[in-house]
């Protein structure tokens, strides 16, 4: 791991792995578009609503996802000082704070038809939310500082103290009385969901993954120009 | 496959195609707002090294 706290050696592999991730998420989405809107069938109770699953579940276990590597990449940050691994959550934070929109907004629409309301206030949905403001308030406190690195130390710091909620989040369908429906998939009794929904399900999740990297890799190299653009600037400044 | 009945998603269209919509909508402009920023920060690190060459010959 720590080797690859070398920024000119990071920024080598994921030049390398970045097309990868991208053909990956292509072909993942596309299959899986294919299976969740044509072959597989309807629910039995949810009728069509059920396609709604297939983009609503892979971006609440990305929301998920995104947040521990945040949460992680900031502890390694503040624990061995790597700048690398501040690169990294600066880079993870918005895409995880849009996967989080995403698992509120589909929820929603998948809401009103299934449970008769857009919104409840309840565990699950209350600390999803709660999940989008850690990522807004991360990427504000990020941002709030003339000294950048002032800034990253005190949004990594929140990022740590926030991933209480993860499994808060995962544990909220258990521990109290909601609407939401208990994990169905990642259970230690093996799915309870059928191959033809679990196919698109999870080659959904796949491509979610892998656009997560892509675009996590190029934010990444977008941060490197950045850096390199002061130091450049800095010597300008000076000579 | 009859488009209609497609479209309609068994009375449900109303919120099963906005779910996907909005999903392509919020990651493309994602990938699209990274990328330019790539571009971005790309063109200008090339323009400071082109003045920083000249500067020093």
């Amino acid at each position: 791991m720590h080797r690859f706290a070398n920024p000119t050696r990071f920024l080598k592999l994921i030049s390398a792995l970045q097309p990868w991730a991208m053909g990956i998420s292509v072909l993942c989405l596309a299959t899986g578009l294919y299976f969740a809107l044509i072959v597989s069938p309807a629910d039995y109770q949810q009728s069509e609503t059920v396609r709604i699953m297939y983009v609503h579940v892979p971006a609440s276990w990305m929301a998920m996802f995104c947040y521990s590597a945040l949460a992680g990449a900031s502890a390694a940050g503040l624990i061995w000082r790597h700048l690398t691994a501040f690169v990294v959550a600066r880079a993870t934070a918005p895409i995880g704070a849009a996967f989080t929109f995403l698992a509120l907004a589909t929820g929603s629409l998948w809401g009103k038809p299934m449970w008769g309301t857009w919104w409840v206030w309840d565990a699950r949905l209350t600390s999803v939310l709660i999940l989008l403001f850690l990522y807004l308030g991360f990427i504000a406190l990020e941002g709030a500082f003339d000294d950048r690195s002032r800034g990253m130390r005190a949004a990594a710091i929140l990022a740590i103290v926030g991933a209480v909620n993860v499994p808060i989040i995962k544990y909220s369908v258990d521990w109290w009385n909601t609407l939401h429906q208990p994990a169905s998939v990642v259970k230690l009794d093996g799915p309870a969901i059928q191959s033809s929904m679990l196919t698109p399900l999870l080659l959904m999740a796949v491509g979610y993954t892998a656009f997560y990297f892509w675009v996590m890799f190029v934010r990444v190299r977008a941060e490197f120009n950045d850096a390199r653009i002061q130091a450049l600037r800095l010597r300008h400044s000076q000579a | 496959m009859d488009i209609n009945a497609f479209l309609d998603m068994g009375g449900y269209g109303a919120f099963v195609w906005p779910s996907y919509g909005l999903s392509a909508l919020v990651l493309i402009a994602v990938l699209w707002q990274s990328h330019a920023r790539l571009k971005r920060s790309g063109a200008e690190l090339e323009s400071l090294r082109g003045r920083n060459r000249e500067a020093a010959p």
